[in-house]
C-alpha cells in the first residue's frame, strides 16, 4: 500500500464531489484488485449464460476460475508484500529508475515457480489438455497481473489500472460468449484468458512506459527475501488463511467432484463469495481514510521526533493520530455495519436475486458477519504494517490460518447447519488479536518506535 | 567473592586498568606506565586496556616489558551481539535495584553496589531487556520527567544509549584475577576498577595525572556535536545544555564511585588534589605522588664551573609547541623587555611550528613589530638537551599544564626557570613540602599572560649571578631528591606491596 495514499491525498486535495468520488473507486480496485474483477466476470458469465452451454462445463469453468485465482493469491502472496516493502523503500531514496529492473527479477521468479505449481496443480485433472495449458497460462497470467498491479500502484498509476480492468474484462467475457460456439469449453477458456492478457500487457505498457528498461537482476531485491522474510511468510500464509475454508470445503464429504480431482462445494462457495463483495466499499473508505488522514498524523508524529521536539509534544501529536484512528476505526465498523446489517436482513432477496438456495441463507447470514470482521482484520494489520510490527502481524497471520482450518474442520464435523461458523470464528478471533496489538502498539508507540532501534 | 575464579587460574600481582593509553597511544601518561612497568621488573602486570572500537588499529607504540603480559583489549563503541530471548525479562525486584542504581550511583555504598555487579554478572540483566526491554524503557521516560522536560527527545534517548552501552558492556566483564588493581584514570577504566574492586575484594589503587572529569567537561562543553536547543547556543551566558549535563553527570558519578572505592587516590600536585576533592573524593585518601624524571640525561649538563659573575652574554630558552595555550606572544612581549636591558641576547624558541601556522605567523609578526628579530630564532623541534647546556634561563609562559617535564628537565640540567602559575609550576620552583621548601628556589613563578612580570623575573635571574647559581644548585637538589624516577618507582613499588599483602577487602 506503500504509495497510495500520495496520490490519494491530491485527488482529495481538488476538493470536489467528483475527484472523491473517484479517489473512492481507484482506492476500491487497488484494494480488491483481480479477485474482485474475476468475482464480477463470473457473475456477468453466469448470469447471461450462453444457451447450449452444459451444466458441466459451467461448473468446470467455474471451478477452474475459483481454483486460478484461489492458489494465485496464495502463491503470489509471497512476493507481494516484500516487493512493495522493496519499492517504498527504493522510491524513499529517489531510485525509481530500479523499478523495471526489480519487476522483471520478480517475473522471472513468478514465471518459473508458476509454472511448475500450475502444470504440477493442474496435470492430474481429467480435462482435455489444450483446456489445461490454457489454464496455466491463465495462471501465469494473472499472477503477472497481480505483479503489475503492485508496481502500478507504487507509482499510483491508478487511472490506468481501471482502465486495463475495464477493457479488459469486457473482452474476456465478450470473446468468451464469441469462441464457445466455435471451439466449446476450451474456447471459452481461452476467450476469458484473452481479456485477461489484454489487462496483462496493457498494464505492461504503463510500466514500460514509465521507466527505462535496465539489467534484468536485482539483486538487492532478492535479498529483501532474506531480510525480510517475516514478510514473504505473512503474505503467503494472509491468504492461504482466507482460503483455507473453502479449499477444506473441497474435500467435505458432502462436497462434489466436478470432474476428477477439480472439487467444488457449491453450498459453501457462493454464499460466501457473494458475502464477500460486500466488503468493497469498506476497503475504499478505509483506505482513503487511512492513507490520508492517519498517514497525515502519523507522519507528524515522527516528523515531531526527527525535528528534536520534547516528549510531551510527541506525545500530543500521537494523541491526534489516536483519535483519528479510533474515528477511521469507528466510521469502518458503522458503514461497514450498516451494509452488513441491510443484507442480512434481505438476504432472502439476495439470494433469490443471483440464484442461491434457500437453504443457504443461514450461511450466507454468518458469511457477511464473517466478511465484516475479515475487513476489520485487514485494517487492524495494515495500521500494524505502518509500526513495522512484523513478528506481530505474522503471530496473527497463523492464528488466522489455524484458527480457520481447525474451526472449519469442526464445523463440517458438526453438520451443514454450523457451515460457515468456523470461517466467522476465526476471524472474530484473529481480529481480537490483531485489536489487541494495535491498541498495545499505540499506547507503547514511542517505546516501539525508540527501543526496537538497532544499536548504532 | 573470589568463587568465581578457577582455582588454577593465574594470579599476576597488579592489573592496571587503561583507558586510550598504553601501549596503544604514546603520550605523557604511557611514557610514564612504561617507565613504571620496566621499573619493576620483579612484580608481573597484566592490563585490561580499553580502546574507542576496534576499526582502529590497535598498535603497539612501546616496546612493553617482559613483565607486562597478557593484556586484554576492550572496545568501548563496538557493536555488540545483543540475543533477544523471548524468556529473559528483568524481574520488578531487579527493576527496582536498577532504579536505585540510577538514582543513588553517587553514594558509597559498597554492599549494593556489589549488588548491582553481581546482577550483571548473572545475566539477571540481560542486555537485549536493558536496551529494548519495556521495563527498562519505562525506567528512561522516568528519569525523562516528560512533565518538565523540554529537551529534544531522540537526542535524549541515543545520548542515554551512548552513556549506558558502555557501562552496561563494562558491567559483566571478568578481570584477570590480580592481587592489586590500579587504574590510571577514572572513567570507564575507573569503572572497571570498581568492579573488581567488589568481585575480588582486592584493593582499587587509583592515579589520575589530568582530572578525567574535569577534561571531559572540558570536551563535553566544547562539543558541537552534543545538540543544543539554538536560543541557548546564542545566549550570553555559557550554560550547558541539558543533553551536555546528562554527559557530564554520567562522567561525574563515574568519578565519584571511583573515588569511593579506591583505597588511596595518587595525584602529581596539589592543584589536582583540590580538583579531586570538589569531585567527591575524600581528601584523607589522596597522595601527592609527583613524576619522576631519569636524571641521567639532564645531571651535569650545565658545567659546575660555570663562571657566573663574569658571564656577559647570555641565552634564554622557551620549550614548547608554538600555539596560543603556551602564550608565546607573553614570552615575546617579555623578551622585548628584557633586550632594552641586556644587550647580548639570544632567544631559542625550541618547538615545532607548524601545529598552528596561523599562530606562528602572527608570533613572527610580533618579532618584527617589537624589533627583537635579532635576538629571537625559531629552532623548530629540536633535541633540548643540546640547548640546555648554554642557556641561562628557561621560560614557561603557559595558560594551563599539570606537571610541565620541561621544568623538571631545567630543574635537573641545573637551569634556572621563569613559570606562570600553573599547575605545579610552583611547586617544582620553589618546593612542595616543608624540607623541598628548605632548598630554596629553583626558579620564579609569575602571573599568568602578565608580560611585565615575566620581562622582570628573566632580569632578576639574568642579572643576579649570585642567585642564578642558587637557583641552579636548588634545583639540581629538588630533582634529586623528590623527582627521582628511580624514587616513582621505589614509592609504587612500596605501595604495591603493602596492597599485594592486604586481606582480602569486605
Amino acid at each position: 500500500m506503500a504509495g497510495i495514499g500520495f496520490e490519494l491525498r491530491r485527488m482529495l486535495g481538488k476538493d470536489s464531489y467528483l475527484s472523491e468520488m473517484s479517489a473512492y473507486l481507484y482506492a476500491a480496485m487497488v484494494s480488491s484488485g483481480p479477485w474482485l474483477m474475476s468475482v464480477l466476470c463470473l457473475s456477468i458469465l453466469g448470469l447471461y449464460s450462453y444457451s447450449g452451454f452444459s451444466r458441466l462445463d459451467q461448473e468446470i469453468f467455474r471451478t477452474t476460475i475459483v481454483y486460478v485465482y484461489a492458489f494465485m493469491l496464495v502463491y503470489v502472496g509471497y512476493i507481494q508484500l516484500v516487493v512493495t516493502r522493496y519499492l517504498a523503500d527504493k522510491f524513499y531514496l529517489g531510485e525509481e529508475r530500479l523499478t523495471l529492473t526489480a519487476f522483471f527479477s520478480s517475473s522471472i521468479l513468478v514465471l518459473i515457480v508458476g509454472s511448475i505449481i500450475g502444470i504440477g496443480g493442474l496435470w492430474t485433472f481429467e480435462l482435455t489438455i489444450t483446456y489445461k495449458i490454457i489454464a496455466v497460462v491463465l495462471f501465469l497470467i494473472v499472477a503477472m497481473i497481480w505483479l503489475a498491479m503492485i508496481f502500478l500502484s507504487a507509482v499510483k498509476d491508478f487511472r490506468s489500472i481501471v482502465q486495463a480492468f475495464a477493457i479488459g474484462t469486457s473482452i474476456s467475457v465478450g470473446v468468451a460468449f464469441l469462441l464457445y460456439p466455435l471451439m466449446g469449453l476450451d474456447g471459452y477458456l481461452l476467450g476469458y484468458t484473452l481479456g485477461q492478457a489484454v489487462i496483462y500487457f496493457w498494464l505492461l505498457a504503463r510500466l514500460l512506459a514509465e521507466f527505462p528498461a535496465r539489467r534484468v537482476w536485482d539483486l538487492g531485491m532478492l535479498s529483501y527475501f532474506l531480510k525480510y522474510w517475516e514478510l514473504a511468510l505473512i503474505g503467503m500464509l494472509f491468504n492461504l488463511a482466507i482460503w483455507i475454508d473453502k479449499i477444506l470445503f473441497w474435500f467435505a464429504p458432502d462436497s462434489r467432484m466436478v470432474v476428477p480431482y477439480l472439487r467444488t462445494h457449491d453450498m459453501y462457495e457462493g454464499p460466501i463469495f457473494f458475502a464477500y463483495l460486500t466488503i468493497v466499499p469498506t476497503l475504499a473508505i478505509f483506505l482513503v481514510k487511512i492513507e490520508t488522514k492517519f498517514y497525515e498524523h502519523y507522519h507528524d508524529y515522527f516528523a515531531k521526533i526527527i525535528s528534536k521536539k520534547d516528549l510531551s509534544s510527541i506525545l500530543e501529536e500521537k494523541k491526534g493520530m489516536v483519535i483519528i484512528l479510533k474515528e477511521s476505526l469507528r466510521e469502518i465498523l458503522i458503514v461497514q455495519g450498516s451494509l452488513t446489517l441491510l443484507c442480512l436482513f434481505m438476504a432472502s432477496d439476495f439470494i433469490a436475486i443471483v440464484g442461491l438456495s434457500p437453504i443457504q441463507k443461514p450461511l450466507l447470514q454468518i458469511a457477511l458477519i464473517g466478511s465484516l470482521m475479515q475487513v476489520m482484520l485487514s485494517v487492524a494489520v495494515i495500521i500494524l504494517f505502518y509500526f513495522d510490527l512484523r513478528k506481530e502481524v505474522l503471530l496473527i497471520t497463523l492464528i488466522f490460518l489455524f484458527s480457520n482450518a481447525g474451526l472449519t474442520l469442526l464445523s463440517m464435523k458438526l453438520g451443514f447447519t454450523f457451515y460457515g461458523y468456523g470461517y466467522c470464528y476465526s476471524c472474530f478471533i484473529s481480529l481480537m488479536c490483531a485489536y489487541y496489538f494495535v491498541s498495545k502498539s499505540v499506547t507503547d508507540l514511542e517505546y516501539i518506535t525508540f527501543a526496537g532501534q538497532p544499536i548504532i | 567473592m573470589n568463587n568465581e575464579y578457577d582455582k588454577n587460574e593465574k594470579e599476576y600481582d597488579v592489573c592496571l586498568l587503561l583507558e586510550g593509553t598504553y601501549p596503544f597511544v604514546s603520550g605523557g601518561v604511557s611514557s610514564w606506565i612504561h617507565n613504571l612497568i620496566k621499573g619493576m621488573p620483579e612484580l608481573t602486570f597484566t592490563a585490561i586496556c580499553i580502546l574507542a572500537t576496534s576499526k582502529e588499529k590497535a598498535e603497539y607504540k612501546y616496546e612493553v616489558p617482559d613483565n607486562f603480559v597478557d593484556l586484554k583489549v576492550i572496545y568501548l563503541h563496538d557493536p555488540i551481539d545483543n540475543k533477544k530471548s523471548p524468556f529473559s525479562s528483568i524481574s520488578k525486584k531487579n527493576m527496582q535495584k536498577l532504579r536505585k542504581f540510577h538514582y543513588n550511583l553517587d553514594k558509597y555504598d559498597i554492599g549494593f553496589m556489589t549488588e548491582i555487579v553481581d546482577l550483571f554478572r548473572d545475566d539477571k540483566y540481560p542486555l537485549s531487556e536493558l536496551l529494548h526491554g519495556k521495563k527498562a524503557w519505562d525506567l528512561l521516560i522516568e528519569i525523562y520527567k516528560p512533565d518538565v522536560n523540554k529537551e529534544s527527545f531522540i537526542d535524549y534517548f541515543w545520548t542515554y544509549r551512548f552513556t549506558h552501552l558502555p557501562i552496561f558492556k563494562m558491567l559483566p566483564i571478568t578481570l584477570p584475577k590480580a592481587k592489586v588493581y590500579h587504574t590510571i584514570s577514572t572513567g570507564y577504566a575507573g569503572l572497571l576498577g570498581v568492579i573488581a574492586r567488589v568481585t575480588t575484594g582486592r584493593p582499587l589503587l587509583l592515579t589520575e595525572h589530568g582530572i578525567y572529569v574535569k577534561e571531559r567537561k572540558i570536551e563535553i562543553s566544547q562539543a558541537e556535536w552534543i545538540y543544543h536547543k539554538k536560543d541557548e547556543r546564542f545566549r550570553v551566558d555559557s550554560k550547558l545544555g541539558a543533553i551536555q549535563t546528562f554527559w557530564i553527570r554520567m562522567f561525574e558519578q563515574l568519578g565519584k564511585i571511583c573515588y569511593d572505592y579506591s583505597s588511596e587516590i595518587y595525584t602529581l600536585y596539589e592543584g589536582n588534589k583540590q580538583l579531586e576533592i570538589l569531585e567527591g573524593a575524600d581528601p584523607a585518601k589522596i597522595k601527592i605522588i609527583p613524576n619522576g624524571i631519569s636524571l641521567d640525561n639532564f645531571l651535569g649538563l650545565k658545567p659546575e664551573d660555570h663562571d657566573y659573575k663574569g658571564q656577559t652574554e647570555f641565552a634564554v630558552g622557551f620549550v614548547g609547541r608554538v600555539v596560543p595555550i603556551k602564550d608565546v606572544k607573553t614570552f615575546l612581549r617579555a623578551c622585548k623587555i628584557v633586550a632594552l636591558k641586556i644587550e647580548k641576547l639570544k632567544v631559542y624558541i625550541m618547538g615545532p611550528t607548524e601545529e598552528d601556522e596561523e599562530y606562528y605567523e602572527e608570533c613572527v609578526n610580533l618579532v618584527k613589530l617589537l624589533h627583537i628579530e635579532k635576538v629571537i630564532e625559531f629552532t623548530g623541534k629540536v633535541k633540548v638537551t643540546d640547548y640546555l647546556p648554554k642557556l641561562d634561563v628557561i621560560v614557561l609562559t603557559s595558560i594551563s599544564e599539570a606537571q610541565p617535564l620541561v621544568i623538571m628537565e631545567a630543574n635537573c640540567a641545573g637551569v634556572p626557570a621563569v613559570a606562570s602559575d600553573v599547575g605545579s609550576c610552583r611547586e617544582l620552583l620553589e618546593g612542595r613540602t616543608v624540607s623541598d621548601k628548605a632548598l630554596g628556589p629553583s626558579g620564579i613563578v609569575t602571573k599568568v599572560a602578565d608580560p611585565i612580570g615575566t620581562g622582570e623575573a628573566i632580569l632578576t635571574i639574568l642579572q643576579k649571578p649570585i642567585l642564578r647559581k642558587k637557583m641552579s644548585l636548588a634545583g639540581i637538589e629538588r630533582v634529586k631528591t623528590f623527582y627521582k624516577e628511580s624514587d616513582l618507582n621505589k614509592t609504587y613499588l612500596k605501595i604495591y606491596h603493602k596492597y599485594m599483602k592486604m586481606e582480602d577487602l569486605e
